[in-house]
C-alpha cells in the first residue's frame, strides 16, 4: 500500500477526534476523541518509519502510547472527581466559574 | 565507548531532581503517619477519608518534615547546577551549556518558593497528601529543566507531558472545599478548574504530537537541527502550524487561552503560583527551541501567524482583566498579556539571530515575571490564610486598606504590581524595555508601539489593585497573620523585583552569555 494511504487514515482519524471533542458533552467521550487523535500520531510515525527504512519512528511510538496511557489515567481519576463533586461527567454541569 | 560518567554529569539536575522526588514518595512511606484519625482501626471508607482530611488533625507536624525534605533537596538541586559541568550528551539530544544552567536555576528557584508559599496551605488543607504534593512538584520540576536543554523531539514530547501531567494532579489537589458552616463539602471548583486544565492540555498535547509527526515525516530524524534541511511545503506549513497552536493552548496564548481565568480561579494558590509561571517559561523555551533551532529557515512559514497571535494575545489579555473583581481571575488575565509580551522577544530573537538582543531580552523576562507574578500570588495566598471572609477570598475586596494592616505586605504587593504594569524602577520595567528594543531593532516598530499601547491598558486594573490596598477601608484592623515561610517567599520575591530593578546588570550578563551559548 502506497504511504499516502497511511496517512490519508491518520489524517481522517486525527479530524475525526478534533471533530470530537469539539461536539462531545461527556468528558469520557471528549477523552475517547483525544485518544482517536493520539492514535492519529501513532499510524503517523509507524508511517513515517516505514518510508525512511528506521526504526526511529517505531521507538517514539512506543514514548507515544506510554504518555497517552499515563494521561488518560490522569484523566479518569478527574473524571471521577468531576463525578464526585458535580454528580455528573457532563462538561457543561462544571462551568460554575465564567467570566 | 560512551562516557557514561560523563552523561550522568551533564544530566546531575533533572537525575537528582528525580533521585528526590523517589525519596520523597519513600520518605512519606516511611514516616510514621501522625494524621491518622482516632478509634477507626477498620478499613476506611471514603466517606472516611474525606473527614479526615478536611479536618486538620491537631498536632500534626508531619507536613512540615517533608516539605522541609522537598525544600533541601530542591536547594541541593540548584547546588548542583552551579558544579554539573556543561557539555552534549552523547546522541546530542540533550545539551548543558549556559542557557540551560541559567533556566535550570530560574526554574528551581520558582519550584522553591512555591513550596515555600505552600507550606501553610498544605498542613491546613491536605496534610494527608503532603507526601504526593511535593512529589509532584517536583516530577513537574524535572521535565521543565529537561526542557531547558532539549535538542530532541523525542526527548522534548517527553519532557513537555512529565512537565504537564503532574501539574493537572496539582491543579485539582483541593478535593474538599470549606462552606460558610466550616463544613466540607466536595471541592467543586477545584474539580471543575483540573478538568478545564486537563482537557485543553491532552488536547494540546494531542495536537502538538501531530505537528511533531509530520516533523518527523518530512525530516528523517528527531533532531530539532534536522529540521533545518526539510524543503519548504504545504505540509511542512501546516505541520508547524500545529505545533505552534498546540503549544499556543498550552501556554494560553490568544485564541486559546480561555481556560486560563477558571483553572486559576480554582486550582489551590500555591499551585498556581508555581504553574502561571514556570510551566509557562519552560513552554515557551520549548517553543523556541523548535521554532529557532529548527524551523528558522522557513521564518516565513510561522512568523506572520506567530506576530497576530501576540497582538491578540496582549490586546485580549489586558482587556479581559480590566473588569475582574476576583484577584486570581486578574493576574490569570495579566499572565496571557504578559506572554504576548514575551512572544515579542521571540521575533526579535528570529529576525536577528546573534546580531541581535531578542534571546537575552526574552531570558530577562523569564526572570522579572517569576520574581513580579509569584509575589503577588503569595500575597493572595497570605491574605486567604489570614482567614478572609469566604465571600470576599481571593477578591480585590479582600486587599482593601491592607497597607493599614500590613504595611510591609501592601508595599511587597506594590512593588510586584509595579513590576507587572512596567513601571520604572520594578525589574519588570527594564524586561519590558529590553524586549521592546530588540523588537525595535529587527524592524518591528510598529509592533512595539502596539504593545505599549496596550500596556496602558494594564496600568488601570494594577492601579485599581494598589489603589484599594492604599486607599481602602480595611473591614478589621488587626495585622494580617502569615506563616513564616509565606512571609520569607514574599519578601524575597518583592527584594528581588525590587532589587534587580535597581541593579539589572546584574543578571544582564547572566541573560546575554546564555543566550549567546545557545545562538552559537
Amino acid at each position: 500500500m502506497p504511504t499516502q494511504a497511511y496517512l490519508l487514515l491518520s489524517a481522517a482519524l486525527f479530524c475525526l477526534g478534533i471533530y470530537g471533542v469539539l461536539t462531545r458533552r461527556n468528558a469520557i467521550g471528549v477523552l475517547v476523541a483525544i485518544e482517536l487523535m493520539a492514535n492519529a500520531v501513532n499510524i503517523n510515525l509507524v508511517a513515517f518509519s516505514r518510508v525512511w527504512g528506521s526504526l526511529t519512528g517505531q521507538a517514539f511510538t512506543l514514548f507515544s502510547l506510554a504518555l497517552t496511557v499515563s494521561e488518560v489515567v490522569v484523566g479518569l481519576a478527574i473524571v471521577i472527581l468531576l463525578y464526585r463533586a458535580h454528580q455528573s461527567v457532563l462538561t457543561d454541569s462544571a462551568s460554575e466559574m465564567k467570566g | 565507548m560512551i562516557d557514561w560518567m560523563g552523561s550522568l554529569q551533564i544530566l546531575a539536575v533533572p537525575l537528582l531532581l528525580t533521585v528526590s522526588m523517589l525519596v520523597l514518595v519513600f520518605a512519606d512511606l516511611l514516616l510514621p503517619a501522625a494524621a491518622q484519625p482516632k478509634g477507626n482501626q477498620g478499613p476506611l471508607s471514603f466517606r472516611d477519608l474525606r473527614k479526615a482530611q478536611a479536618e486538620p488533625v491537631p498536632g500534626v507536624q508531619r507536613a512540615d518534615i517533608l516539605g522541609w525534605i522537598a525544600l533541601v533537596q530542591l536547594a541541593l538541586c540548584l547546588a548542583a547546577s552551579f558544579v554539573a559541568p556543561q557539555g552534549v550528551l552523547p546522541g546530542g539530544s540533550y545539551v548543558h551549556d549556559a542557557m540551560a544552567v541559567l533556566m535550570e536555576r530560574v526554574l528551581l528557584v520558582a519550584g522553591i518558593l512555591a513550596i515555600l508559599g505552600a507550606f501553610g496551605h498544605v498542613r491546613q488543607s491536605f496534610a494527608r497528601r503532603q507526601g504526593e504534593f511535593y512529589a509532584l512538584l517536583q516530577c513537574s520540576l524535572v521535565g521543565m529543566t529537561l526542557l531547558a536543554g532539549t535538542r530532541d523531539l523525542l526527548l522534548l514530547v517527553v519532557a513537555f507531558e512529565l512537565m504537564g501531567i503532574p501539574l493537572y494532579v496539582l491543579a485539582t489537589f483541593a478535593k474538599t472545599d470549606k462552606n460558610a458552616a466550616g463544613d466540607a463539602t466536595p471541592g467543586r471548583k477545584s474539580a471543575e478548574a483540573g478538568m478545564k486544565f486537563y482537557l485543553v492540555g491532552a488536547l494540546s498535547s494531542a495536537i502538538t504530537l501531530y505537528g511533531v509527526s509530520l516533523l518527523y515525516g518530512l525530516s528523517g530524524s528527531t533532531h530539532i537541527a534536522d529540521l533545518a534541511r526539510i524543503p519548504s511545503s504545504p505540509l511542512l506549513q501546516v505541520a508547524s502550524a500545529l505545533v505552534v497552536a498546540g503549544f499556543g493552548f498550552k501556554l494560553g496564548l490568544a485564541p486559546f487561552q480561555f481556560w486560563i481565568p477558571d483553572t486559576y480561579e480554582g486550582a489551590p494558590t500555591p499551585v498556581v503560583s508555581f504553574f502561571s509561571v514556570a510551566p509557562k517559561i519552560a513552554g515557551l523555551l520549548a517553543l523556541t527551541q523548535i521554532l529557532l533551532g529548527g524551523l528558522l529557515g522557513h521564518l516565513q512559514l510561522w512568523l506572520p501567524g506567530l506576530v497576530g497571535m501576540s497582538v491578540v494575545t496582549m490586546t485580549a489579555g489586558n482587556l479581559l482583566a480590566l473588569p475582574q473583581l476576583h484577584l486570581k481571575r486578574l493576574l490569570a488575565n495579566s499572565g496571557v498579556a504578559q506572554m504576548g509580551t514575551m512572544l515579542i522577544g521571540v521575533f526579535a530573537a528570529a529576525t536577528l539571530g546573534a546580531k541581535g538582543h531578542g534571546l537575552s531580552a526574552l531570558l530577562f523576562y523569564f526572570i522579572a515575571y517569576l520574581a513580579a507574578n509569584t509575589g503577588l500570588f503569595l500575597v493572595i495566598e497570605t491574605l486567604a490564610h489570614d482567614g478572609s471572609e469566604p465571600s470576599e477570598r481571593d477578591l480585590i475586596a479582600s486587599l482593601s486598606g491592607l497597607n493599614r494592616r500590613s504595611p510591609g505586605l501592601a508595599l511587597a504587593a506594590l512593588v510586584c504590581l509595579l513590576s507587572l504594569a512596567g513601571i520604572p524602577f520594578a525589574v519588570g520595567f527594564w524586561a519590558k524595555l529590553y524586549v521592546f528594543l530588540a523588537a525595535w531593532e529587527a524592524g518591528y516598530a510598529w509592533l512595539v508601539l502596539v504593545a505599549v499601547g496596550v500596556s496602558v491598558i494594564g496600568l488601570f486594573y494594577y492601579l485599581r489593585v494598589a489603589r484599594s490596598m492604599y486607599l481602602g477601608e480595611p473591614r478589621v484592623t488587626t495585622p494580617v497573620r502569615s506563616p513564616l515561610t509565606l512571609s520569607v517567599a514574599v519578601t524575597a520575591c518583592a527584594l528581588a523585583t525590587a532589587g534587580l530593578g535597581l541593579y539589572p546588570s546584574v543578571i544582564v550578563e547572566a541573560t546575554r552569555t546564555a543566550a549567546a551559548a545557545w545562538l552559537h
